[in-house]
């Protein structure tokens, strides 16, 4: 399909999505916002029409409370009841004659009777009438009735045929008037109200009435009651009031059944009591709550109702907001024609747009396919009118007169190519022609130079080339005259050197036969050496064996200085123990002195009796004074035993310290033998160092005489070495003979290089010869040892013989009188 | 006086108790002593003289007891358990004397008994009755009622 009719079916498909889309859209949240708005207000004017209600029964309510407050009310019921008792039996007869059937008011207007003018109960009735009448007019109350407590109603403002009954007589006992008053009575709180809802009543001639009833109480109880027929002009005014619900809205009251209880302004009917509204729906009202719901069947329309339940004295009533939906929805089915009308004619806009716009598009792109196409054939006469434009149209025509562009200036490119080819062809013919002529003289060099090659490998080194070469390769002739002149010069040097090696050859032998000769003695210094040290080697054990049983001995001494330790412990222990037996016999000594005192007391006092008994005491005295004496000899005895005693106890302490003088001495004894110990030791360890330092001695002698026999080896192969030299020279001299020189000036070059060739072999075996002393010079940094250089060509080299010594110094001496002998006076080569 | 006498009269031999007072000897009459006791602690008694050391009781009589060498006027002695009471019989009543040692039961002979030398005062003299030489020693001799002739506030 051509792009331009795409474009223009495109717009037209967009354009009805997007405004259908917006219109369903709008079309339905317009349609919910209307019934929800709807809704909200049905639910508000339930809401008010119910308040206002309640408010106004409430209003209602409180004007009885103050009419049965009254006293006036009080004081008439009084009166009237007073009254009532004149007039006897048949007072509701004699009642209805005189305000009723003799009143000169028509039917209604009964109440301006202000008095029958018969006895005192019409003086009682015009005393009050005029203020209950305008208590009722003011309120629009149907009737205001007073009852006694035997339910006689003795007053009642509009005298309907109520009026004087017995509400207790068989004929009203089942009146709605009559229950209410026995509620009243029965009731439990004597200051509640009481009421009864609206049903047909017979004296209003069965109109639906309803009463509110409330008792009047003086100070010891109830006297009466007052009834109020309920106002229902005033509650159809304010259920009249429409306003905000349009043209069929209205607000109805209904009872608990769902019946009207106010007469509709929309019906023709009398609806009271007898047309029935959403019964099942008033019966799920909440409380204090409004219900929106939708009802058919209510003056044939479907409607929209909103319910709120009025809470007054237990009459279940509910107030209903109902509205038409067809009026309701009538804004919704308006806005939705609206919307239809707009959408086509944006819809036939739209389309005529893109149509121009499409146009606008499609023609240059036409004409620029044209141009394309005869580009394409080879046409480049083409003319672009579209570059100038500023769109994508411009950057494609601007595109395509690149194309054009490229095109001519690949046509010029060929015609320059052809040109450029026939140039080449020229030249490279010249090149060719000149290349022939260089071959030429190429080969004639060569053939020059492989003359002068072949020359030289016959020996002579006089040749040379004189004739210039092609220029790129005179260089290779400059060079081969160069290269034999040099070799000439140093042929020369070589056979000039010879010579000289010839002189050297001949002191080399002299030199190795004075080395061999050395090597000998140095040889037998070595096996005296190693003798030496065996006998050294043996002394050392033996003094060490003998430092090891010094050390066991002294072990033992030491060992015995602490046994007798242990004995001079003991010592004075006992010596203790003797102290403390002595300290004991002094304790006895002391009781025998005691007892030897008492003793000679009482031969003392036996004496005296024996005196006091005269003659007849004398024997008796006798025997006393013996006893006495003995007494006192065993005195003195034991005196000479405390002095013996205290004297060994004395010799006992000297004791003890002469021996713990002894344990001093020994312990001095056993220290100094530790020491000893110690020295011994540090001997047998001297011994065992002199052991291991000889050890290693006998190995140095041993590497020693290793070295010194490949010392001969070496001797004897330089010997040979020297001879192969000489001979080598005399065969170098006959084979320099060979080459025929340039005579003068090159000898001295010759000889150079031959002797560096000679001087090859020597150096070789030089180093080898040096290997081994070379491998015995560890040379410890302590021993101090320093190295002399005995000649300018001999390297500095260690002696063995001197670590050796070294060695000896070390495992003998203390360490600080050890002077290692220094190396500067006897060399490792005078051995 | 009457012991005295006595000896004089049936026997030329005395018998006596000889005691040291620090270096001194002295003794008395072996018929005045009643027992001899070794040394006890006595109860001190207020407001004696500074020789009435004190009460002992003797099995059942409490008796005094006098420092001997503070009544003869020498440096009083320490009593140890080598001391004793000479228990004697002053004037019918018992009095103890502490003595220092009891050395010795001596019967000497009444001619041995040398009068005290009269160059003592009166008074002193009284208490020295004689004095008997005795193996190098020289025993003093005391009268023990002269010693105590005021005994009578002793026993009171």
């Amino acid at each position: 399909m051509q792009i331009s009719r795409k474009l223009p079916l495109a717009a037209a498909l967009l354009t009805i999505i997007s405004i259908g889309a917006s219109s369903i859209v709008s079309l339905s949240i317009g349609s919910d916002a209307v019934h929800g708005q709807t809704a909200e207000k049905l639910m508000a004017v339930a809401d008010g029409r119910r308040n206002q209600l309640e408010t106004y029964l409430a209003n209602v309510e409180q004007d009885l409370v103050s009419i049965t407050q009254n006293t006036i009310s009080r004081s008439a019921l009084e009166g009237f009841k007073f009254d009532w008792g004149f007039i006897g039996s048949g007072a509701a007869g004699v009642l209805h004659s005189r305000y009723i059937d003799h009143n000169p008011n028509p039917d209604g207007e009964k109440q301006l009777l202000d008095s029958a003018n018969v006895d005192s109960y019409d003086a009682t009735h015009k005393r009050y009438h005029a203020k209950f009448r305008d208590i009722v007019d003011a309120h629009g109350y149907g009737d205001l009735m007073l009852i006694d407590m035997s339910g006689n109603v003795v007053y009642s403002v509009v005298k309907d045929r109520d009026f004087g009954v017995n509400l207790r007589s068989d004929a009203w006992r089942d009146t709605a008037l009559a229950s209410l008053f026995e509620t009243v009575l029965a009731a439990e709180d004597p200051a509640a109200s009481a009421f009864s809802d609206y049903q047909p009543y017979g004296p209003s001639q069965d109109r639906p009435t309803a009463f509110l009833g409330r008792a009047l109480l003086n100070e010891f109880g109830i006297v009466g009651v007052a009834v109020i027929k309920m106002p229902d002009a005033n509650l159809s005014g304010i259920l009249a009031n429409t306003t905000g619900l349009g043209d069929t809205g209205e607000t109805v009251l209904l009872n608990s059944a769902g019946y009207l209880l106010v007469d509709s302004a929309k019906t023709e009917v009398n609806d009271v009591l007898a047309t029935q509204l959403a019964p099942e729906l008033v019966a799920t009202v909440p409380d204090r709550d409004v219900v929106s719901a939708n009802y058919q069947g209510y003056r044939e329309i479907s409607a929209d109702l909103a319910l709120a339940r009025v809470d007054f004295n237990g009459a279940n009533w509910v107030v209903a907001a109902v509205v038409d939906e067809a009026e309701a929805s009538a804004a919704v089915i308006s806005m939705r024609n609206m919307i239809l009308a707009i959408s086509l004619a944006m819809l036939v806009a739209a389309l005529a747009l893109s149509t121009w716009f499409s146009r606008t598009l499609t023609r240059p792109i036409d004409q620029l396919v044209g141009s394309m196409r005869r580009l394409a054939d080879g046409d480049t006469s083409i003319d672009l009118a579209e570059t100038g434009r500023k769109d994508e149209i411009g950057d494609m025509a601007r595109s395509v007169a690149v194309f054009r562009d490229a095109a001519l200036e690949k046509a010029e490119l060929e015609r320059r190519a052809d040109e450029d080819r026939s140039l080449v062809e020229f030249e490279r013919q010249e090149r060719e022609e000149a290349k022939a002529e260089d071959a030429r003289r190429m080969q004639e060099a060569v053939d020059q130079l492989a003359d002068g090659l072949h020359r030289l490998s016959e020996g002579d080194l006089s040749v040379h080339l004189d004739t210039p070469f092609l220029a790129s390769l005179d260089r290779l002739r400059i060079d081969f005259n160069t290269s034999v002149d040099k070799l000439s010069a140093t042929l020369g040097d070589v056979s000039s050197n010879i010579d000289s090696i010839n002189g050297d050859t001949s002191e080399l032998s002299a030199a190795a036969d004075n080395l061999a000769r050395r090597t000998e003695q140095q040889a037998a210094s070595l096996e005296e050496t190693s003798a030496a040290l065996d006998e050294i080697t043996a002394t050392v054990k033996n003094s060490s064996a003998r430092a090891d049983d010094a050390s066991t001995k002294v072990g033992e001494a030491k060992q015995s200085t602490d046994k007798s330790s242990k004995v001079v412990a003991e010592a004075v222990d006992a010596m203790g123990r003797i102290e403390t037996a002595s300290g004991e016999i002094s304790n006895i000594i002391n009781v025998i002195d005691e007892i030897a005192f008492q003793t000679n007391l009482l031969a003392l006092n036996a004496g005296v009796e024996a005196a006091r008994a005269g003659e007849a005491g004398k024997g008796f005295a006798v025997v006393a004074q013996e006893v006495r004496e003995l007494a006192q000899r065993s005195a003195t005895a034991a005196k000479d035993i405390k002095d013996l005693i205290n004297k060994s106890g004395e010799e006992v302490t000297t004791g003890v310290a002469l021996v713990r003088q002894t344990g001093e001495a020994l312990g001095l004894i056993a220290s100094h033998v530790s020491d000893i110990n110690e020295q011994i030791s540090s001997i047998a360890t001297a011994a065992r160092e002199q052991a291991t330092g000889l050890s290693e001695i006998n190995t140095a002698v041993n590497q020693m005489d290793q070295v010194t026999q490949q010392n001969a080896a070496m001797v004897e192969e330089a010997t040979a070495v020297t001879h192969r030299l000489n001979s080598g020279t005399a065969a170098l001299d006959a084979l320099v003979r060979q080459f025929t020189l340039v005579p003068g000036g090159a000898n001295g070059a010759i000889a150079s290089v031959r002797s560096a060739q000679f001087a090859s072999p020597s150096a070789v075996s030089g180093s080898s010869s040096s290997g081994p002393a070379r491998a015995s010079t560890p040379q410890p940094q302590t021993t101090g040892s320093a190295v002399s250089v005995s000649g300018p060509d001999s390297r500095p080299v260690d002696s063995p013989a001197r670590n050796m010594v070294n060695s000896v110094v070390r495992a003998f001496g203390t360490g600080t009188d050890a002077k290692p002998t220094t190396a500067s006076d006897d060399d490792w080569e005078e051995f | 006086m009457s012991e005295t006498a006595n000896a004089t009269a049936q026997s030329a031999y005395l018998e006596i108790i000889s005691f040291h007072l620090g270096e001194q000897v002295f003794c008395v009459n072996i018929m005045a002593v009643r027992e001899i006791r070794g040394w006890a602690p006595s109860t001190t008694l207020p407001h004696t003289p500074p020789h009435v050391l004190g009460v002992i009781n003797l099995r059942g009589s409490v008796i005094p007891v006098i420092d001997m060498a503070a009544r003869l006027g020498l440096s009083a002695i320490e009593p140890t358990e080598r001391s004793a009471i000479i228990v004697t019989n002053i004037a019918g009543k018992l009095v103890g004397l502490l003595v220092e040692n009891v050395s010795d039961m001596i019967t000497v002979n009444a001619e041995e008994l040398q009068p005290a030398p009269e160059v003592l005062p009166t008074a002193e003299r009284a208490l020295t009755k004689a004095i008997i030489p005795h193996d190098e020693q020289m025993i003093c001799y005391l009268d023990l009622d002269a010693l105590f002739s005021d005994a009578d506030e002793l026993a009171a």
